[in-house]
């Protein structure tokens, strides 16, 4: 994908569909892309997309109510807008797609001892940054987010344009491993999984404002009555936090890696929604984001959805976890 | 500032309710006498008008409330609105309960600066707390050092006027002028008929001698204020009483802050003046 | 103010001095680096300690701290206070910058609070001279350096065979005298030596005065612009060594609690919301603009500091790429 091509693109979509903003990404001064919203078909001179990305668009989609926005939209992001659209936060007509190809995304945590650093740019699965007076090339390969690695919708499911090049094709699997060992522990082992990954959450809330199907007006964790749960960074009180927000989106996440890579310390999110994707996938045979009009699986009854209690339904016999 | 601080500020003191009783009609408005129950705590505890205390509910949570009681009474009066978890819970308290109190925090009226001054207060709804303690404050220790004392106290309807006893005593005092107003038109209302600002146009001030102080809802003071304004009073010479959530009231939690001023501690009484410089955040 | 000269290999013996006190350093845990309980035998020789990725405020003001408990209802007289002897070790010039700040909030006006101020009796922050510079700092830009003080109790320079320490407080002082080969008393710290430090070409930053900063309040547009892309996380607040925000929650375990302050952040939306449902800060432009100039031009005003270490830990953090950098060049542009 050329950059020319992509701003090209953007600025016919602007101009055509009479936009009042664009959302993409910009240069920032350390060399990796920023998320900016674009008001003119000048400003769109800026519009760059490359792995050194790292936010999805679609969380800024419910601020913009109303307007006739523009967005890119690589695989997650696309998925992400469709199911804002079957959840009725955004309206189709209002809303104009320019699909792009991906590669995936850079997890900067990964980056790890190598400080100081410039993006300069990516190619061809290698990625080159400049360190004090040296050129780094790296392999994209070893230091994408977890979610990209497995990622098996890289291309954009709804567009108006499209922007024409390869998307990552090879999903690791790496995902459905650590759900299927967190499943084999025992319930004791598991719980001191959680805790641990619960201690270093410091509620932040940096996970839920990254998401772009976090858009409720007034989270749970506000609440005072009932107060579900106490401000304090406790581990009780943190793992309430993380596992429901788990259950909150199961069904509706499409494992994007956007809260993953804006959690400033490194709690492992991914496999736990992985996990409650999984079930609802096997449960419900639903996979979000992938039809406009679809209604979300936790959002609808069907006679023959599963019921363990009778022993009916088309799981019969199964059960949903060990 | 007049404060005299406890070595750990953030402990509430114990406190008796003594008395309570229902302000309004629809009982959204509850009154509460308070006293220490050390006796010298009791003693030594002073505080001016303007300032506010903390009622704490330890398991609850603390809310602000301006003092509504004069200095010189016994015991200290405090008027809450039912809006949330702590007030909610503070209306469920009865005579005899056990609560705490921290404070006195805030600035207060400068009536010193006053003498020979005519004053005009202003106030709407239950917000007229501090200027109660004002209003009885003045009568009490500088009505021959002040000149006029104009007083308009507004509510939605009769029932919602804060302390009736107050309002009654006063009208027998000759030394203070009250326009007392309800918005609408009230079946056995004789007073005043019309809105805080409306009224507040049609009282004849001394334009270069007066001194305004007004505490209501944000939209009345909004309002009033220009009213003020086209009289030709001064900035300098209009006071308002803010409001802002509070949290430890000695300025160190940083949210009631407008500015580099915090509302708990340079206030909440502010100068027009004074907060024309700063960002509208209140 | 002392600069003491000691032996490299003195160093270990040196620590031994301050047996009262635990000792806390920089220790990488994952992709984190925590603040933790070490033993003075452990300590790397060479002086480089990685850079906490939370400020130093953790151990002087931490994300939860109890003030005192309750029976329900009942106020009672059991605060709590931290009586614990803490040696930080490690820090960089930019953590001590922050603590000034907090120092300057908590306990410059009165009345003092009791928690800060019983923590910070009983801590000694000791500094290192940066060796390399972060990701995105900027503390140079600023005006400050790699090399300052800033009102930690001691900084450590390293002079390749040997090792300096400056220091304005008694205890440390004390207990080096006997171990130190050269002891200089000094006027400013910029008579110590400081033997090599990184360097780098300084892009200093337009810092205007706090007036003029709030010349800007009413710029609508300016605060849209900065405050567009923003996602009002807590991030940058949580982590930022100079946010001082708290809030004060009850917690009941029953017919018995405990009082409790916590963290708090003016980006979120309940940050100013009072019971009525009115909020004087109601959108990000609002919020923005409070984060800003509390930095910029209130804390500076109020207490003759600058409100940002340039520590650069916002930048690193922020899920939205937005750059302080950026920010204070784009105020410091827009036409007054």
């Amino acid at each position: 994908m050329r950059t020319d091509d992509l701003i090209l693109k953007c600025q016919e979509a602007f101009r055509e569909k009479e936009l009042d903003l664009f959302l993409g990404f910009e240069r920032s001064s350390s060399g990796f892309l920023k998320p900016a919203v674009f008001t003119s078909l000048e400003s769109l001179e800026k519009i760059s997309w490359d792995p050194s990305a790292s936010l999805n668009l679609a969380t800024f989609i419910p601020r913009f109510k109303g307007k006739k926005v523009g967005i890119i939209a690589p695989g997650c992001v696309s998925r992400s807008l469709v199911i804002l659209i079957n959840e009725g936060q955004v309206s189709r007509d209002r809303l104009t797609v320019v699909g792009v190809p991906c590669q995936g995304l850079i997890e900067r945590k990964k980056l790890g001892d190598l400080k100081g650093v410039r993006f300069l740019d990516s190619q061809n699965g290698k990625f080159t940054l400049q360190r004090g007076g040296q050129i780094v090339e790296l392999p994209l390969e070893n230091y994408l987010s977890e979610s990209c690695l497995d990622c098996d919708h890289s291309g954009p499911v709804l567009y108006d344009y499209l922007i024409e090049g390869s998307s990552r094709k090879n999903p690791s699997g790496n995902l459905e491993k650590r759900v299927k060992a967190l499943v084999e522990l025992s319930p004791g082992e598991r719980l001191l999984y959680f805790k641990k990954e619960a201690e270093k959450c410091i509620r932040c809330y940096a996970c839920r404002q990254a998401c772009p199907m976090c858009y409720c007006e007034s989270c749970f964790v506000e609440s005072s009555e009932p107060r579900w749960l106490q401000a304090a960074p406790e581990v009780a009180d943190n793992l309430i936090w993380l596992l429901t927000r788990v259950y909150h989106l199961a069904g509706r996440c499409v494992q994007c890696g956007s809260c993953a890579r804006a959690c400033p310390e490194g709690v492992d999110l991914m496999s736990l929604l992985a996990w409650a994707n999984q079930s609802v996938s096997e449960l419900f045979q639903y996979q979000p984001g992938l039809e406009i009009g679809e209604k979300p699986a936790l959002g609808e009854y069907r006679l023959e959805d599963p019921d363990f209690f009778w022993g009916g339904g088309l799981t019969e016999g199964k059960k949903c976890c060990s | 500032m007049w404060q005299n601080f406890p070595v750990n500020p953030y402990l509430p003191i114990p406190v008796r309710v003594e008395k309570v009783r229902f302000e309004s009609e629809d009982r959204s408005l509850k009154t509460l006498w308070l006293s220490f129950l050390d006796e010298k705590i009791r003693e030594n505890f002073q505080f001016r008008p303007g300032q506010f205390i903390e009622l704490s509910l330890p398991g609850k949570g603390e809310s602000p409330f301006g003092i509504a009681s004069s200095p010189h009474e016994e015991l200290i009066k405090i008027t809450v609105n039912k809006t949330g978890t702590v007030t909610r819970a503070i209306h469920q308290l009865d005579q005899g309960d056990i609560v705490g109190i921290r404070g006195p925090f805030g600035n207060y009226y400068p009536i010193e600066d006053l003498l020979g001054a005519n004053l005009f207060i202003i106030s709407g709804g239950f917000a007229f707390t501090t200027l109660a303690s004002f209003t009885e404050y003045v009568l009490e220790d500088w009505s021959d050092k002040v000149k006029n004392i104009d007083l308009v106290y507004g509510a939605r309807t009769p029932g919602m006027l804060l302390y009736k006893d107050l309002l009654e005593k006063w009208k027998e005092n000759p030394r203070l002028k009250l326009h007392l107003t309800v918005d609408r038109e009230f079946p056995g209302w004789t007073g005043l008929v019309g809105f805080v600002p409306d009224i507040v146009a049609k009282v004849k001030v001394d334009p270069l001698n007066t001194y305004c102080f007004i505490c209501g809802p944000p939209i009345m003071i909004r309002l009033t204020i220009p009213k003020l304004l086209e009289k030709g009073i001064s900035r300098e010479k209009i006071y308002t009483s803010l409001e802002r959530r509070m949290k430890c009231s000695i300025g160190k939690c940083g949210r009631c802050n407008i500015g580099p001023k915090y509302v708990c501690r340079d206030g909440p009484i502010f100068k027009v003046s004074e907060l024309e410089k700063l960002p509208p955040e209140y | 103010m002392l600069f003491l000269k000691l032996a490299r290999k003195k160093l270990p013996e040196v620590l031994k001095e301050f047996p009262e006190y635990s000792f806390y350093t920089p220790k990488k845990e994952g992709v984190r680096v925590l603040l933790k309980e070490t033993s003075p035998d452990g300590l790397p020789e060479d002086l480089r300690f990685e850079r906490s990725t939370a400020s130093a405020k953790e151990l002087l003001f931490p994300q939860a701290e109890t003030m005192f408990y309750f029976l329900r209802y009942k106020p009672s007289q059991k605060p709590v206070l931290d009586e614990g002897k803490r040696l930080i070790l490690g820090l960089r010039p930019c953590d001590a910058h922050g603590i000034q700040v907090l120092e300057a909030n908590f306990l410059k006006v009165e009345p003092v609070d009791p928690y800060f101020k019983k923590r910070r009796e009983n801590t000694l922050l000791v500094t290192v001279a940066c060796s390399e510079f972060e990701d995105n700092c900027f503390c140079d830009s600023l005006g400050s350096g790699p090399d300052r003080l800033n009102g930690a109790d001691a900084i450590i320079y390293d002079l390749s065979n040997a090792v300096g320490v400056l220091s304005n407080n008694e205890i440390i002082s004390q207990r080096l005298k006997d171990y130190a080969f050269q002891i200089q008393e000094v006027r400013g710290e910029d008579e110590a030596e400081k033997g090599s430090l990184p360097q780098r070409t300084v892009e200093p930053l337009p810092i205007l005065s706090p007036e003029e900063y709030l010349s800007l309040i009413l710029e609508e547009k300016l605060w849209d612009k900065i405050s567009s892309t923003c996602l009002a996380c807590a991030s940058c607040t949580y982590l930022c060594p100079t946010c001082y925000c708290f809030d004060i929650q009850d917690i009941n375990y029953g017919p018995a609690g405990k009082r409790i302050r916590t963290y708090d952040s003016c980006m979120f939306n309940l940050y100013t919301l009072e019971a009525s449902g009115h909020n004087p800060r109601p959108t990000l432009k609002e919020r923005w603009r409070q984060r800003f100039l509390h930095k910029f031009s209130y804390i500076p005003y109020l207490h003759g500091i600058l409100g940002c270490t340039g520590c650069g830990r916002c930048i690193e953090v922020c899920p939205a790429g937005i750059d302080m950098r950026e920010v204070i060049k784009d105020v410091a542009k827009f036409p007054r």
